[in-house]
C-alpha cells in the first residue's frame, strides 16, 4: 500500500542520527517545559525558533513537535506531585492525581499517566497517518453553529464534575461564566468589565488562574496544618502501577484516547476540553463514582490519555490543510513558512520527507518519552520527601516565575496570587474549582459561537437545527440532561423496594 | 562597634561602585544589549518577521538585540510598556498598525498613550498586504462580479474578518461605501479563525492578510479578488485604485519606534542601522517569502503614513459607531 511505503520512507528520514538527536532534544525540552508550571510549549517553541534557522526544516519541525507533545507528558508531573497544573490541560489530573500522591501512590499515578500518554500518543499518530486528510475535512465542517452545539455539550459535562453539593458547583460555574465575560468582546469590539486594568483587557488569563486556584491555594491550605504524607518505601514494585491499576484504567485510557483525538482535531477545541470531558465520562462510567476526587486512578488515566491524544490530533489540520488548531500549531505554521514551506494540502506532495519524517518521529518521540519518564518516577517521588517547609517556597517561586513567563507581564502574577487566595477561601467553604475553570473556558467560546451563528443566519435560530453536526451535538446535550432523571428514578425505585 | 562601621563602610563602597560605574562609563550608544518589544503573540506574523530582523540589526550594531513578546489588548499592552520605558534607546518597539493606529482609533479612552505624541518613528519595515479572498469554487471570478452580486443581494454575502475594529474590518467598510454594497460582516477571533471559516464554507468571503491566504491560493483552494498592495506573485489581482475607485484601501505595516524623547545621538545611530538592516537583501528575501512586501520608509515618511492612516481610521470609527 502506498501509505506503508510512505511510512517506511518516513522511518528512513526520522532514523537519521541527526534527526534522532533533534527528536530527543525536543522531547527533553518539552518534558522540562511541561513540568515547569506556567511556561507552556508555545513560549518554548517560539524561543527556540531562531535556533532552528540554521538547520533543515525537517529537523526543525521534528524538534519543535517533540517539544509540544513532550510538554503534555511533563504537565502531569507537577499536577500529581504538588497539585499545580503545569498547564491548563493538566488541571483535571490534579483532582485525583494529587489525592493519590497524598495516599502515597504518587508512583502509580505518574506511571499510569506516562503509559496512558504513550498509548494515546501512539494511537493519535497512527490515526494521523491513515486517516489524516478525511478527518481534516471533518474539522473544516465545524462552523459557528457546530461550535455552539459542542460548547452546550461541554456545559452539560460540567454538571458531572461536581463531587459535592450540586448547587455549589453550579454557583462556581456561574462565577466562571461571569469571569469569562471579562475582556474584549470579539463581536462588538468593546471591552467589558476591565475597569481600565491592563492585564484584564484580554480576559482573565486561564493559566495564571488555574495555577492560583489549584496550586497556590493548596500551598496556603497546607501551611495551616501539618500534612503527614505517607511516603511508601522506594521498593520498585510500589512505584509502578499494579496489575489491578492497569485493569482499572485500561478502558479509561481507551475512552480518553478517542475523545481527546477527535476533540483535538477541531480547531479551538483541544486538550483542555478533552481532559475535562474525559474526567466526566470516567466518573459516569465508573462503578464507584464516589471515589472520584479521592484518588481514583481512572481520573488520572483518562484525562492524561485525552490530552496527549488531543495534542496528536491537533497536528492533523496543520499538516493536511495548513490550518492551525491551537496557538502552538500556529507557531509551527509560522516556523514552516519561515523555512520556505507552504503548509497546506500540497505539503504532503512538496515535502514528503518533512511530512512523513515528522509523523514517524512522533512515534519515536512517544517511545523516547516513555523511556525518559518512567525511570524518573522514583526521582520525582523523592521530591515529596523534602520537608514541606523547604518545598513550599520553591513551589511558590516556580509558580511566580511560570506565571510571569506567560507574557512577560507582572499582571499575570497578580492574577495568580489573587486566585490563590480565592481558591483557599473556596476550599475552606468547600466549593469546587473545577466547574469554575470549565465555565471560564467554555463561556466565552459559547457566547462568541452563538452570536456569530446568529449573524450568519440573520437572527434566525433555526440555523442550529438545520445543520447535521450541530443537531447531533444538541441532541447529545439533551440526552445528557435527561438520562440522569431516569437513572435516578430507577435507583430510587429499587431503593424503595 | 568597629565591626559595624567596617560592614557599613564595605556596603557603601560596593554601592558607590555599582552606581558609579555606569555613570563614569560614558560609552557610545549602544554599549549593552538592546531589546525590541513586540506586542504580539509568539508565532504571529509580526513575530516571524521581527526575529530575523533583530538578528540582522544585532550584527550591524555589534551588540545582541533580543526580542521580548508582550502580547495583549490588541497590541496596546506591549506598546504602553515601551512608551513608559526609559528613553535611552535600549528599548524599542516593533509595532503593527493595530498598536499605533487602529486600537487608538477604535477605543481612544482605553488606550493609555497617544501614538503620535508618545512614540518616535525610526523606520517602516514592510507592508502586510491584505486581501479579499473567496473559495476557488465560488462563482465570482473578479472583484467586479462579487460587487455586482452583493448589490443585487444585499446582506446575503457573508464576510469574515479577524475582528471588530481590525484593519480588515475598516477596509471592508471602505469597500462598502465605495461600491454601495451591503455585506454581512462576521467577526472572528484572529486571522486563522477567519480563514478557517472561509475554507469550511461557513462564510463566502474573507478579508484577511495575504500571509494567511497565500498558501491556500497556491494550493488551489482559494482565490484572491483584491489586494491592498500590488504583488509580483499575483500579477492579475488588482488593487482598488486600479479598478477605478477613488479612495485607496488601508494597508497594514510593521515599523520600529522608540519612546518619544530619545536623544539625537541615539537616533543618529539607530535610524541608519535600521535602514541598513531592512535593506539587507538576504533578510528581504526571507521576509518576502513569508508574504510581506519590504519597502523601507524613513522616519519622516513613516510619520506621515501613521498620521494619515489614523485620521482615516478615526473618522471611519466614528461613522461606524465603534467609538464616539
Amino acid at each position: 500500500m502506498e501509505i506503508i511505503q510512505s511510512v517506511l520512507y518516513g522511518f528512513q528520514v526520522a532514523l537519521q542520527p541527526l534527526n534522532l538527536v533533534y527528536c530527543f532534544v525536543g522531547v527533553l525540552i518539552g518534558t522540562l517545559v511541561g513540568v515547569l508550571p506556567g511556561l507552556g510549549p508555545a513560549a518554548a517553541i517560539a524561543l527556540l525558533l531562531p535556533a532552528t534557522f540554521k538547520v533543515t526544516p525537517v529537523s526543525a519541525v521534528i524538534m519543535l513537535a517533540g517539544i509540544y507533545y513532550g510538554a503534555m507528558y511533563g504537565g502531569s508531573t507537577t499536577s500529581i506531585l504538588v497539585n499545580i497544573p503545569g498547564e491548563a490541560a493538566s488541571v483535571v489530573t490534579c483532582i485525583d492525581g494529587y489525592q493519590m500522591a497524598l495516599k502515597g501512590r504518587a508512583g502509580p499515578a505518574l506511571g499510569i499517566a506516562a503509559f496512558g500518554s504513550f498509548i494515546a500518543g501512539t494511537f493519535a499518530v497512527i490515526a494521523l497517518t491513515f486517516m489524516g486528510p478525511p478527518l481534516a475535512g471533518l474539522a473544516l465542517r465545524f462552523g459557528p453553529p457546530e461550535y455552539f452545539a459542542l460548547m452546550i455539550v461541554g456545559i452539560m459535562v460540567l454538571t458531572y464534575l461536581s463531587s459535592g453539593s450540586m448547587i455549589k458547583s453550579l454557583m462556581m460555574a456561574a462565577v466562571g461564566l461571569i469571569l469569562g465575560g471579562i475582556g474584549m468582546d470579539t463581536i462588538s469590539g468593546k471591552y467589558r468589565f476591565t475597569y481600565g486594568i491592563q492585564v484584564l483587557t484580554d480576559g482573565v488569563g486561564l493559566v495564571p488562574a488555574v495555577m492560583g486556584l489549584f496550586g497556590i491555594s493548596e500551598v496556603l491550605e497546607n501551611l495551616e496544618t501539618e500534612i503527614k504524607r505517607e511516603i511508601l518505601t522506594t521498593r520498585v514494585k510500589n512505584l509502578f502501577p499494579t496489575l489491578k491499576d492497569w485493569a482499572d484504567s485500561i478502558w479509561s485510557i481507551i475512552r480518553g484516547t478517542f475523545l481527546g483525538f477527535f476533540l483535538g482535531i477541531i480547531p479551538g477545541g483541544g486538550a483542555i476540553v478533552a481532559s475535562f470531558a474525559s474526567y466526566a465520562i470516567e466518573k459516569k462510567a465508573s462503578k464507584h463514582p464516589e471515589e472520584f476526587g479521592k484518588g481514583a486512578i481512572q481520573g488520572v488515566a483518562g484525562p492524561e490519555a485525552a490530552n496527549n491524544a488531543a495534542a496528536g490530533g491537533s497536528f492533523i489540520p496543520l499538516l493536511t490543510l495548513g490550518i492551525p488548531a491551537n496557538a502552538v500549531m500556529a507557531i509551527l505554521l509560522g516556523a514552516l513558512m519561515i523555512h520556505g514551506l507552504q503548509p497546506g494540502p500540497l505539503l504532503m506532495k512538496q515535502a514528503p520527507d518533512l511530512f512523513w519524517g515528522t509523523i514517524v518521529s512522533m512515534y519515536i518521540g512517544n517511545g523516547m518519552l516513555l523511556v525518559l519518564n518512567l525511570p524518573l518516577i522514583p526521582l520525582w517521588v523523592m521530591v515529596l520527601r523534602v520537608p514541606y517547609y523547604l518545598l513550599y517556597p520553591l513551589i511558590i517561586l516556580f509558580c511566580m516565575i511560570g506565571a510571569y513567563s506567560i507574557g512577560n507581564n507582572r499582571g499575570d502574577v497578580m492574577v495568580m496570587l489573587i486566585f490563590g487566595i480565592v481558591g483557599y477561601l473556596m476550599r475552606k467553604f468547600r466549593y469546587d474549582g473545577a466547574p469554575m475553570v470549565l465555565a471560564l473556558v467554555l463561556g466565552p467560546m459559547l457566547e462568541e459561537a452563538l452570536r456569530q451563528s446568529l449573524i450568519l443566519s440573520h437572527g434566525n435560530f433555526s440555523i442550529f437545527v438545520s445543520r447535521p453536526i450541530s443537531v447531533g451535538f444538541l441532541i447529545l446535550a439533551v440526552l445528557l440532561l435527561i438520562i440522569p432523571i431516569f437513572t435516578q428514578r430507577k435507583k430510587l425505585s429499587t431503593l424503595e423496594e | 562597634m568597629r565591626r559595624f562601621i567596617f560592614i557599613v563602610g564595605l556596603f557603601s563602597v560596593i554601592y558607590a561602585l555599582s552606581i558609579g560605574a555606569p555613570i563614569l562609563k560614558a560609552q557610545p550608544f549602544p554599549s549593552h544589549p538592546v531589546q525590541i518589544i513586540i506586542p504580539m503573540d509568539p508565532g504571529s506574523a509580526g513575530d516571524m518577521v521581527v526575529r530575523p530582523f533583530a538578528d540582522e540589526l544585532g550584527k550591524i550594531l555589534k551588540i545582541p538585540v533580543f526580542v521580548v513578546n508582550k502580547p495583549g489588548a490588541a497590541a496596546t499592552l506591549g506598546t504602553d510598556v515601551v512608551v513608559k520605558s526609559k528613553k535611552d534607546g535600549y528599548t524599542l518597539l516593533y509595532a503593527n498598525t493595530s498598536a499605533v493606529v487602529y486600537a487608538k482609533a477604535s477605543n481612544p479612552e482605553i488606550v493609555p498613550y497617544d501614538p503620535a505624541k508618545d512614540l518616535e518613528p525610526l523606520g517602516l519595515h514592510c507592508f502586510f498586504p491584505l486581501t479579499v479572498t473567496v473559495q476557488e469554487g465560488s462563482p465570482w471570478k473578479t472583484f467586479g462580479e462579487l460587487v455586482d452580486y452583493a448589490r443585487k443581494n444585499p446582506g446575503n454575502v457573508r464576510v469574515s474578518t479577524p475582528g471588530q475594529g481590525s484593519i480588515d474590518h475598516f477596509n471592508l467598510e471602505i469597500i462598502k461605501s465605495l461600491t454601495g454594497t451591503q455585506f454581512t460582516m462576521v467577526p472572528f477571533k484572529g486571522g486563522a479563525a477567519a480563514i478557517t471559516a472561509l475554507l469550511g464554507g461557513h462564510v463566502d468571503v474573507a478579508c484577511i492578510a495575504n500571509s494567511l491566504s497565500g498558501p491556500h491560493v497556491k494550493a488551489g483552494k482559494l482565490r484572491i479578488l483584491l489586494l491592498t498592495n500590488k504583488m509580483r506573485e499575483f500579477p492579475s489581482v488588482p488593487t482598488i485604485t486600479e479598478l477605478g475607485y477613488k479612495q485607496d484601501l488601508l494597508s497594514a505595516w510593521f515599523a520600529l519606534f522608540a519612546p518619544a524623547g530619545i536623544s539625537e545621538e541615539v537616533k543618529k545611530v539607530l535610524v541608519p542601522a535600521i535602514e541598513k538592516a531592512i535593506k539587507n537583501p538576504e533578510l528581504e528575501a526571507k521576509i518576502e517569502k513569508l508574504g510581506f512586501i519590504v519597502d523601507y520608509k524613513s522616519p519622516a515618511e513613516l510619520k506621515k503614513i501613521q498620521v494619515s492612516d489614523y485620521e482615516t481610521a478615526r473618522s471611519l470609527a466614528v461613522k461606524l459607531g465603534l467609538s464616539k
